[in-house]
């Protein structure tokens, strides 16, 4: 497996985002309201599903990560997993966007290490406040 | 785990109107749209007021969990292009066809996902892709689907049709 690459430190000033749903205009709404925020954004990568994320995260540097739960293909709870078990991926910050906000899937999340849960429908304003409060972690080598 | 809810409870105007209640707050939370719960005579005169081969827009999304079964949408085209832009930011002559089909699905996901998750918290429900199909509002006219319940809402003083129908074992189909 290709592994990201180590030639350049990355920005985490200017943190790269990776959206995940499955829904382009959800994607699309998601990125309007993070560029506009106010919090330096690098790139903002999209993929539709948890498969898709994987092979950008193999090819990109990405300091936050949003991801749906219930898409076809992989799920968001899948690429969680997938997630876990690389270590050169642990510094990624994940966030769900979910319409599901059941306690079930609450605690399941926590075990993903996830920092935040995000409910559908959301204000424009919440996309604010969660990257104004998380901190870009530098990645481990 | 507990029993499967009863296809009557599913049904119950309860169910029904917490499900209009998630559409009223997607509505104001993310589409900055004004939505109000109306009676069966307004939403029939407001059907009545539009043109019966008016382009419409279905979105389901079937749920498993506790209980079974498919939550619906049914807006026209033109208001679900007009809620799309507002949620997107980006001019209704921007969008595609597929983008507008899109977002009728996701609308859709969002409502019933959030129904589930206030009436059902400690409960997990799996949902499927959204399916969206078009239809006229002649079709809607014409009352819900065999075995479905529904309601109207008023989304900006225009009528859109929400409906919960049993699953394909509940309904004995």
């Amino acid at each position: 497996m290709e592994s990201v690459s180590t030639q350049a430190a990355p920005d985490v000033a200017a943190p790269n985002i990776l959206i995940v749903d499955d829904s382009a205009m959800m994607r699309m709404m998601i990125k309007r309201v993070t560029s506009v925020a106010g919090s330096p954004i690098g790139t903002i990568f999209e993929a539709a599903n948890g498969q898709e994320a994987l092979a950008i995260l193999e090819q990109h540097e990405v300091q936050f990560l949003f991801t749906d739960i219930n898409m076809p293909v992989m799920t968001g709870t899948e690429l969680l997993r997938a997630m876990q078990a690389r270590d050169d991926w642990s510094h990624i910050v994940r966030i769900i966007i979910s319409t599901d906000g059941s306690e079930s899937r609450r605690h399941e999340a926590q075990d993903l290490n996830v920092k935040m849960y995000v409910e559908k429908p959301f204000r424009p304003e919440v996309m604010r406040d969660v990257l104004s409060n998380l901190t870009p972690a530098t990645p481990q080598r | 785990m507990s029993s499967p809810i009863s296809l009557q409870q599913l049904h119950s105007a309860d169910g029904l109107a917490a499900l209009g209640a998630a559409m009223v707050q997607v509505a104001e939370d993310s589409l900055f749209a004004y939505a109000e719960p109306c009676d069966p005579e307004r939403f029939a005169a407001m059907l009545a007021e539009r043109d019966a081969v008016e382009p419409w827009l279905s979105a389901s999304v079937a749920f498993k969990g506790p209980f079974e079964g498919t939550a619906s949408v049914s807006l026209p085209r033109a208001l679900a292009a007009d809620l799309c832009g507002s949620f997107c930011g980006v001019s209704t002559d921007e969008l595609s066809e597929p983008q507008v089909v899109d977002f009728a699905g996701e609308l859709t996901n969002m409502a019933c996902g959030l129904w589930l998750t206030h009436t059902h918290r400690t409960e997990r429900f799996d949902l499927t892709a959204p399916h969206v199909s078009a239809i006229t509002g002649a079709a809607l006219a014409g009352g819900a689907a065999a075995g479905a319940c529904a309601s109207g809402i008023a989304l900006n003083d225009v009528p859109i049709q929400i409906a919960l129908h049993p699953s394909a074992s509940e309904g004995g189909g």
